[in-house]
């Protein structure tokens, strides 16, 4: 303001100042509640939990939102379950394996998702969480090799020990013999493979290296396997985030090669490969032959409790001749002791989480052939259920609501 | 005095009114001095999460190629490498190019053209950058790698056979996706904030500036380089690094176009991996080692620091060029 605007806005001042002294009251008396809230919530006198309210006799289902984050494999699933599921929303984040163990684990989720199991580490770092197989799947190697044709019903041959090849950068060139003499009669082009990887913590990955480690010692020998191993060095290609990320960057790259799970190949109208099996068969992955992989895995393995290691379990290289090689299940990860998990805040919650996950293992495994998981079998979905059995709140076994 | 005898009340009024004044004052105090406290905290959280590499390697990790956290290789270089990689071919395809749009916009279009096109450009500097990715993934990487990638390989190939000399620039597989991919639309993506700040810099220089140049018989283009293009340089030079920090520190767009592999790019057209693609691929993952989630967390903190380094670089130069030329930038 200049000068001789002086004398007109003191009027206007000393008229509006009363007003301006509300105003300003108003201001500093909003700031200073909102200060005074932060501090108590801070200091947790309010918004916290109150354990005065755990009840564990809670009949209503609340509105509780059931948050889940993890692996990218099981994405179509989850997001049928939370379409199916009317009872509470559920809202699962596609974030990969690796970051759904970290997640549960740091207990910011109501349940984490993930292919690979704990590990010895992983599983110190979360005492108390369960682990509950909800589905299972094949991986597809996909690859995108534009103008070469195949018989009907065929596809590209590749075994574990050339896949270890070509991932470890050893076999570069599409016309390898490794690879040609797998393929009689496939003109492959003289172009270098285009090897992709997930660049994400996953748990596809986890199977699929686990199947290259069960397949080549070397492999085994120089990376072995887990969710994020140490991808060599290959001329061309590199990683991709997600499931998604892989399967985009296939199905736009020629002369490309990588690994998703079968479903999602298929929905995308990816090509994907036939496996040499433990008994010298190509298999094309469908349900039907990864199911029977499955069977035949339960048929030599006992699964262990739910509180206990699932390292040891692996649907890598069943013994069927039918078998698909690479498969894996996907596990569920939550607390035995709801209420150690900081997201489920009440007896209610944890009902409305326990009533969802009986219905995942039951009702919801119809939704799993559409998108070519297997539906577990009724073993499997027993011991489910003696998993979901033990959980407690408070001490005290968790009643389901309605 | 006139108001105190008029109205006896105001005297409280006013008295309140101070408190009032003092009571903003204080609060707008503690959050500008939060801002201090929470950049310190940053650092401090970093370096603590980072501690255990930075007892055991230190720095040292700065230099070593390989980055393989599952079995003990902690490198951080190839990410290092990627970032100045990618920013540096951003650069140096923005630069001229923004310049170029901001002083067309400034100087030579009339302002039928200049005021919407400012406006557009001034838009796509606020376009989000996962949009910048998916146009990348789409369009650039199959146009790169049909179009472009071929040609410049066959011009290094023909530099490299009249030289006798072999670039290793244009070379290897073209796949599309890669390091100067990256860098491309690194270039698109900070060209709009480049030249929108430039020409609010060549905006403001004074008419008679031109005018000047112009009536000693300058050209127009002498007395746009002249007269106005050193007397904007600080703002220019300002825009240019605001640039380049969006380059560093972009993530989104470079994650979805560079291919994300962890090794050294051994030409432009390989995959690479910068720190902020490094961090968005891996942030959640859980690493088999305390150790590794340091490094992890080391890679951060480099990249906090090339940042910070980059901002302070420029206020330097900006300090020292107000200082030799007096503010004003006329020699």
């Amino acid at each position: 303001m200049s000068a001789p605007n002086q004398p007109p806005s003191e009027t206007i001042q000393s008229k509006g100042s009363g007003s301006r002294a509300g105003w300003y009251a108003a201001v500093a008396v909003v700031v200073i509640v909102i200060i005074v809230f932060a501090a108590l919530y801070a200091a947790g006198y309010i918004g916290q939990k109150t354990t005065s309210t755990k009840q564990s006799t809670v009949p209503a289902c609340t509105s509780f939102t059931i948050t889940a984050a993890g692996s990218t494999f099981v994405e179509q699933l989850m997001a049928e379950w939370a379409l199916k599921y009317t009872v509470n929303p559920v809202d699962y984040d596609p974030v990969g394996s690796g970051a759904g163990i970290s997640s549960i684990t740091a207990k910011t989720i109501a349940y984490g998702a993930s292919d690979a199991p704990l590990n010895t580490t992983q599983a110190a770092g979360a005492p108390g969480l369960l682990t509950m197989p909800e589905t299972a799947g094949a991986v597809a190697v996909i690859f995108n090799l534009p103008g070469v044709s195949f018989h009907l019903g065929d596809s590209l041959n590749l075994t574990g020990q050339v896949l270890a090849g070509i991932y470890n950068g050893t076999i570069s060139w599409w016309n390898n013999t490794a690879i040609t003499s797998l393929n009689p009669g496939v003109s492959l082009p003289l172009v270098q493979i285009s090897v992709w990887h997930r660049s994400d913590g996953s748990g596809t990955s986890y199977a699929y290296s686990q199947f290259l480690s069960d397949s080549s010692s070397t492999w085994k020998s120089t990376i072995g396997y887990g969710t994020l191993p140490a991808w060599p060095k290959t001329p061309v290609g590199g990683g991709a985030k997600g499931s998604s990320g892989i399967a985009g960057t296939v199905k736009s790259t020629p002369d490309s090669l990588g690994y998703v799970d079968l479903g999602y190949a298929f929905d995308n109208q990816i090509t994907y490969a036939a496996i040499e099996n433990p008994s010298g068969k190509n298999i094309v992955p469908t349900a039907n032959n990864t199911a029977s992989a499955l069977a035949d895995i339960l048929a030599t393995t006992t699964l262990p409790a739910g509180a206990a290691s699932w390292a040891a379990v692996s649907m890598i290289n069943a013994p069927g001749a039918g078998d698909y090689p690479i498969a894996t299940f996907s596990y569920m990860l939550y607390y035995q002791a709801a209420d150690s998990n900081t997201v489920v805040a009440n007896a209610a919650d944890a009902s409305a989480l326990v009533n969802f996950i009986n219905w995942t293992v039951t009702t919801g495994q119809s939704y799993a052939g559409q998108f070519l998981y297997i539906p577990l079998p009724p073993a499997v979905v027993a011991a489910d259920q003696a998993t979901i059995a033990s959980m407690t709140f408070d001490g005290k076994a968790i009643a389901p609501c309605s | 005095m006139l108001r105190r005898s008029r109205n006896s009340g105001q005297t409280f009024s006013s008295r309140l009114r101070r408190i009032f004044d003092l009571t903003f004052l204080s609060v707008t105090l503690v959050v500008a001095l939060g801002l201090l406290a929470l950049l310190t905290a940053f650092v401090l959280v970093l370096i603590n999460a980072a501690h255990l590499t930075l007892a055991r390697y230190g720095i040292s990790l700065l230099g070593n190629p390989r980055w393989a956290p599952s079995s003990n290789h902690f490198g951080l270089l190839p990410f290092v490498d990627g970032t100045l990689i990618t920013a540096a071919i951003a650069l140096l395809i923005a630069v001229p190019l923004s310049l170029g749009i901001a002083i067309f916009l400034s100087e030579l279009a009339p302002r039928w053209i200049s005021e919407p096109l400012g406006y557009l450009v001034e838009l796509l500097a606020a376009v989000p950058s996962v949009i910048f990715g998916l146009w990348g993934i789409f369009v650039l990487v199959p146009f790169m790698r049909t179009s472009i990638d071929p040609a410049l390989a066959s011009a290094n190939a023909s530099v490299d056979s009249t030289l006798h000399v072999s670039i290793p620039l244009f070379t290897g597989p073209i796949e599309g996706s890669g390091v100067f991919t990256a860098g491309v639309i690194l270039a698109i993506m900070i060209i709009p904030t480049i030249s929108a700040i430039s020409r609010e810099a060549l905006r403001a220089v004074p008419q008679p500036q031109r005018e000047g140049a112009l009536g000693l018989g300058a050209t127009h283009w002498e007395s746009t380089r002249i007269s106005v293009l050193s007397y904007a340089r600080i703002g220019i030079i300002a825009a240019i690094i605001l640039g380049l920090g969006r380059a560093v520190g972009e993530t989104m767009a470079v994650t979805m176009v560079i291919g994300n592999s962890d090794f050294i790019p051994t030409s432009l057209f390989s995959q690479g991996q910068t720190i902020a693609s490094l961090i968005a691929n891996e942030f959640l993952s859980t690493y088999a080692s305390p150790l590794a989630a340091s490094a992890f967390l080391e890679a951060a903190l480099v990249l906090l620091l090339i940042t910070l380094a980059i901002n302070i670089g420029a206020r330097l130069l900006v300090w020292r060029l107000v200082k030799s030329t007096g503010g004003g930038g006329i020699e």
